[in-house]
């Protein structure tokens, strides 16, 4: 294919990715897929996890040929480039690696360690959150600065080989880790102690740190001016762990204030939900009409989504990871079908549930794929 | 006492065959019968628990104490 094509063609599934946002009806129902292990094993099944770690410049470019391969997915959510030896610093967790704590081929694992006390809510609060951050991932959980440096440099050697494979990239912007991120850093059992405990010593350690992360993200926002900003609650902040009134207090907070940025600043929102969230939907109705979307792992209904956000914003998901690993090419395109119809077909991305597990079948992702052209 | 319920958190997929062979270690053990096993994590689902060979599914932490205490009677 020429360069003007897969240009073309990267064009054209962007502009069906921006219509679903829109809350328009596409040519096609848009999809969008990440997890890099599932397609670096797609296009070389010999691959193991570890090859990410050891070899990531190899492993990466498999993953873009996994993706070509599949040739189906309008937007790749992943983060092709990641520096796995570094990832866990942003949840203040260590690193668990294949190849290392871990057998080869097992999946990588933030390793929740606990490491933070009371004491450094002190420091956040009269220091801030980036002097604490910075010597937190360092002197107490053990990263190295020049690991720092090696995640810049692998993310750009595999942006232009992307650009080149014509893949579109979901996100150019991140933020609302800061919940987890404590939680993590912390310990759930601790944490959520403390926010019985100390509640409001937790909210001003949230106020100082959010000082911060609010200047950066709108320093981000003007120089790369991202079409999409990736604010993700991810999983402690959602039913599963604290109750709606908590989740009003402690965390609303911060992802309105994100997204409200964002928003204001001409990009539009990207909410990543994983865990269940069925209680807090109608809060995600302060924001404008056809600005955001909101990607769902399986576990919130997604059906009471449709009926509280559905209209408002785009609905990402959510084929579950289960019946990719153990279900049928059948079973998977009956639920995808499913979703398009009932969900869809305006305002609505098919996706799998979070990531691609990297034992799904590749059968059962083709299915997937198959199932927006019927 | 011998244990009444056992319960399994499983969080990755790649995890799934483990579950199943503890569950089917409990069998030739010859202590499956004694013991109500519960699964639970992001990832599970009826056709897991089913292909695991688990008894009952719990969405998360609050639904498996209300399930435990409704299978062992407390009130």
């Amino acid at each position: 294919m020429s360069s003007s094509t897969v240009q073309e063609l990267k064009k054209e599934k962007y502009d069906r990715f921006k219509e679903a946002l829109k809350l328009e009806k596409p040519d096609v129902t848009p999809v969008m897929l990440s997890g890099e292990p599932f397609f670096m094993k797609y296009a070389e099944p010999s691959a193991k996890i570890s090859d990410l770690v050891n070899r990531p410049l190899w492993a990466y470019e498999k993953v873009i040929e996994g993706i070509q391969k599949l040739s189906g997915v309008d937007v790749y959510a992943g983060l092709i480039g990641s520096y796995i030896q570094v990832s866990g610093a942003m949840f203040l967790t260590k690193m668990k690696l294949p190849g290392r704590e871990l057998p080869e081929d097992a999946l990588f694992q933030y390793d929740e360690v606990g490491l933070m006390t009371v004491e450094d809510y002190d420091t956040i609060i009269d220091k801030g959150w980036n002097a604490f951050y910075s010597d937190f991932v360092v002197r107490r959980l053990g990263y190295k600065p020049e690991e720092f440096e090696k995640s810049k440099e692998l993310l750009a050697a595999m942006m232009p080989k992307v650009e080149e494979a014509g893949i579109n990239l979901l996100s150019g912007a991140a933020s609302g880790m800061l919940f987890d991120a404590v939680c993590m850093g912390r310990g759930m059992s601790n944490f959520m102690k403390d926010l019985h405990r100390m509640p409001d010593k937790i909210l001003e350690v949230f106020d100082a740190a959010m000082a911060e992360m609010t200047d950066d993200l709108k320093k981000q926002l003007d120089e790369a001016k991202p079409f999409i900003t990736a604010v993700i609650p991810a999983n402690h902040a959602s039913n599963d762990f604290i109750s709606r009134k908590m989740f009003e207090k402690f965390a609303w907070p911060m992802y309105k204030t994100f997204a409200d940025i964002a928003i204001d600043r001409g990009s539009n929102v990207y909410f990543h939900m994983d865990s269940r969230w069925d209680d807090n939907l109608d809060f995600f109705l302060d924001f404008p009409k056809g600005r955001c979307i909101f990607d769902l792992d399986g576990a919130t209904d997604i059906y009471k989504v449709k009926k509280v956000l559905g209209g408002r914003m785009c609905i990402t998901g959510d084929v579950s990871p289960s019946s990719l690993a153990l279900g049928t090419p059948e079973d998977v395109y009956n639920y995808s079908t499913k979703l398009i119809r009932d969900i869809g077909p305006e305002g609505f991305i098919l996706s799998s549930g979070c990531s691609i597990p990297p034992n799904a079948k590749p059968e059962n992702v083709e299915a997937m794929v198959a199932a927006v052209r019927g | 006492m011998p244990a009444i319920l056992l319960g399994i958190s499983c969080l990755l997929t790649t995890a799934f065959d483990n579950i199943k062979e503890c569950i089917q270690t409990l069998e030739r053990e010859g202590l499956r019968g004694d013991v109500k096993v519960l699964i639970g994590g992001g990832p599970v689902d009826e056709a897991t628990c089913k292909y695991m060979g688990a008894d009952h599914v719990c969405r998360n932490a609050q639904e498996t104490v209300e399930y435990s205490k409704k299978y062992m009677g407390v009130k």
